[in-house]
């Protein structure tokens, strides 16, 4: 447009929507959900040879209020089903969520009586990890990955309501 | 014979139903009316010194009477050895509580009613313990299917289509 | 629906729990406070319970060690190890030379790398960061080394019913030397920064003590009960899978404290390191499992090459182990006590009843006694030297 030759380089003219999905996709606060052995590979892509915080998503909230992504790591039994439900009814807009592992995509190897096949049977899951349980390395995959979908998200579309009943 | 066996049977003579000396650790059968008199004195007495309760199991013999086996596993920390008590009972019996004896006790019991639905006389707090409360059936029967009751489509409504989310 | 029978007037009902960051996932505790002290509590477990039991019937006896990864997830492989001994128990066999003590050497790394986390987490819930990063460095090591000899990181799948898996790589000895001259350092560096230190101790002593009479009453096993100032470990009362062979201490405490459950941990990483030093000194060679075509699948050169071996491979894969009419119970210390397998057997290729003695299970019921009258952050510091694995508690 020509206007920045005009205004120097102190102005700097983007997207409304580049901007604030810059954002948000570059501080991705998660709440880790961690019931079982996937919580143990997610400490260890906490910790130090893995270090999540290159990619923004190391501030921990255990309070759904606080935090804008699930991270559901683990299996999740029929008795625990109504926590994460809440627990996803609870955060605040915009979120997002990683099913991590195979027991939190499908059930995984427990076809039992007492676990959930699968959390998107309760909630809507953004990007799923395979793996029993997923290396560090997949994890950091899926939030690359989830940081894609947020790129292409739009302010002013917003994504239809996540309706509570 | 061992020396535990030998003073066990001594002891409690003709309340011993059978003993088991082929499988480790060896084990003892008593009627389900003697199981807190025994229990008891299995604990304070001086060759036994039970002093620690490890685990009950409940053993569901579907087709045979009395149907459940239950399996108390012992161990004595002072004198180092091990000891299995076994009692039988039949679906609609009970075995008495042993809260009174080990304070251990306590969730191996609840257990013990939770997954395999055997009542259990004078505890506390008989509850199910692993399973929620308006869960049906005892799991660890050999009547309950692995994969449950209700089939899995059912336990929870599929997540609502309308919310689908558009990328 | 959780009522207290003597209800007053001025407490009140507060809830942690499942989700709630120092529970580590899966448990829930009731409080009922005064102010801030907790005068009555009650826990609410089975959110993580699987069914595990119920699957260990329909699989073969092989087929449950996945299982068993999944049940203490932060030491796996002493749950593999610890099952297998207990089915060999039930088969009446023992495996040779070079398979235990290459058992043994993973046990004990895996014991290391529990009371790593374990320590870790448990001062992360008081407050402290830095020990966790220190740690979970040595912990990564660790995983390398599982993940050379097994090819994975967390569920391992280390033994099979007979001996393990296969054979350890040419490099192996040299890794494990290597660890035990790392893994030191970053516990001399932890030892620096709490067992001496003011705030930590002020934190952890004469919290959450427990008389020696309670837990043995209660069914403690491991660490927690050692604390109390009983020197009970398996290990060397009943040894199993050649333990006999070394040289180390039982470390006690005197008080049951927290303070003392860490310091017996601390020290007992340092008698695992000595164990596995001994272990790789006096190696001996050999094969690392059984010879016996009913239990262990042949090599894959016969499989490809001879009749038998190919009968052998089916018959194994299609029908699995048959042990004989019976039951067993074997107990083997593992990183948070006595783990224990209690297998019924009709004489098919499935155990006819599989239970599992969860050492967590013991230890956590006592929880609301310990915490009885104290306040929550000593409860958090408390619930978090217990060390509770949900996996393993649930089952």
């Amino acid at each position: 447009m020509g206007l920045e030759e005009k205004l120097g380089d102190s102005i700097f003219t983007t997207q409304l929507d580049a901007l604030v999905n810059w954002s948000r996709k570059n501080s991705l606060w998660p709440m880790p959900f961690g019931t079982a052995c996937c919580a143990i590979e997610f400490m260890a892509a906490v910790g130090t040879r893995f270090d999540l915080a290159r990619f923004g998503a190391e501030a921990m909230r255990f309070s759904p209020r606080q935090s804008d992504l699930l991270l559901v790591a683990g299996t999740i039994s029929n008795k625990m089903g109504p926590v994460l439900k809440k627990i996803y009814d609870q955060m605040a807009e915009p979120k997002w969520v990683i099913s991590m592992g195979s027991c939190a995509t499908s059930g995984g190897i427990f076809d039992s009586y007492p676990t959930l096949q699968g959390i998107d049977t309760i909630i809507p899951v953004d990007v799923y990890v395979t793996g029993c349980p997923p290396r560090p390395e997949a994890l950091i995959d899926a939030i690359m990955q989830l940081q894609e979908i947020i790129k292409q998200e739009s302010v002013r579309r917003p994504r239809k309501a996540m309706s509570i009943k | 014979m061992s020396e535990l066996i030998e003073n066990i049977k001594n002891k409690f003579g003709g309340k011993i139903i059978s003993t088991q000396e082929e499988f480790r650790p060896r084990s003892v059968k008593v009627a389900a009316a003697d199981l807190l008199e025994i229990m008891t004195a299995l604990k304070n007495e001086e060759p036994f010194q039970f002093d620690q309760i490890l685990d009950i199991a409940g053993v569901d013999f579907l087709n045979q009477k009395p149907r459940f086996l239950i399996v108390y596993i012992l161990l004595s920390t002072a004198k180092n050895h091990r000891l299995i008590v076994e009692t039988d009972i039949d679906e609609l019996g009970s075995v008495p509580s042993l809260t009174g004896v080990w304070c251990g006790a306590d969730w191996f019991e609840r257990e013990l009613y939770d997954m395999s639905g055997v009542k259990v006389n004078g505890h506390p707090n008989l509850k199910r313990i692993l399973m929620s409360e308006d869960f049906e059936g005892h799991p660890l029967r050999k009547d309950f299917p692995v994969r449950g009751t209700t089939p899995p489509e059912k336990r929870y409504a599929p997540w609502d289509k309308r919310r689908t989310r558009e990328y | 629906m959780f009522t207290f029978e003597k209800k007053k007037k001025d407490t009140m009902i507060l809830n942690m729990g499942p989700s709630h960051n120092a529970t580590h996932g899966t448990l829930r505790i009731v409080l009922e406070l005064e102010g801030e002290r907790i005068v009555n509590s009650t826990l609410e477990i089975g959110y993580l319970h699987r069914g595990i039991e119920k699957m260990a019937e329909h699989r073969t006896y092989n087929g449950f060690i996945p299982l068993t990864d999944r049940m203490n997830y932060v030491s796996p492989i002493m749950n593999n190890v610890s099952y297998a001994l207990a089915v060999e128990k039930l088969l009446g066999i023992e495996v040779p030379k070079r398979g235990q003590y290459i058992r043994v050497i993973m046990n004990e790394f895996t014991r290391i790398a529990d009371h790593l986390v374990a320590i870790g987490t448990n001062v992360v819930d008081i407050g402290a960061l830095t020990n966790y990063f220190y740690f979970f460095k040595e912990r990564e090591r660790i995983y390398d080394l599982i993940e050379k000899v097994v090819g994975a990181r967390l569920t391992t799948t280390f033994t099979r019913i007979g001996g393990i898996a296969r054979n350890v790589p040419d490099d192996f000895e040299s890794d494990v030397r290597f660890l035990l001259k790392e893994i030191p350092e970053s516990i001399k560096d932890v030892d620096r920064l709490l067992t001496k230190n003011r705030i930590f101790m002020d934190r952890t002593v004469d919290v959450g003590a427990i008389s020696q009479q309670r837990a043995l009453e209660y069914g403690f096993t491991g660490p927690v009960l050692r604390a109390t100032g009983l020197a009970w470990d398996l290990r060397k009362k009943q040894p199993y899978s050649s333990y006999s062979d070394f040289q180390f201490d039982v470390p006690t405490g005197e008080n049951g404290d927290t303070y003392d459950r860490y310091l017996v941990r601390m020290e007992e990483m340092r008698q695992s390191l000595r164990i596995i030093q001994q272990a790789v000194d006096h190696l001996p060679g050999g094969p690392v499992s059984i010879d016996d075509p009913h239990i262990t699948l042949p090599p894959k050169e016969d499989v490809y090459n001879t009749m038998e071996g190919l009968i052998h491979h089916f018959m194994l894969v299609m029908y699995g182990i048959k042990a004989k009419p019976g039951y067993v119970y074997f107990g083997t210390e593992v990183a948070n006590g006595e783990l224990g397998f209690y297998i019924v057997s009709d004489g098919q290729q499935y155990p006819y009843r599989l239970k599992v003695r969860p050492p967590c299970f013991a230890i956590f019921q006592a929880f609301p006694e310990m915490i009885k009258g104290h306040l929550i952050s000593d409860a958090v510091a408390i619930l978090g030297s217990l060390n509770i694995v949900a996996g393993e508690l649930d089952r």
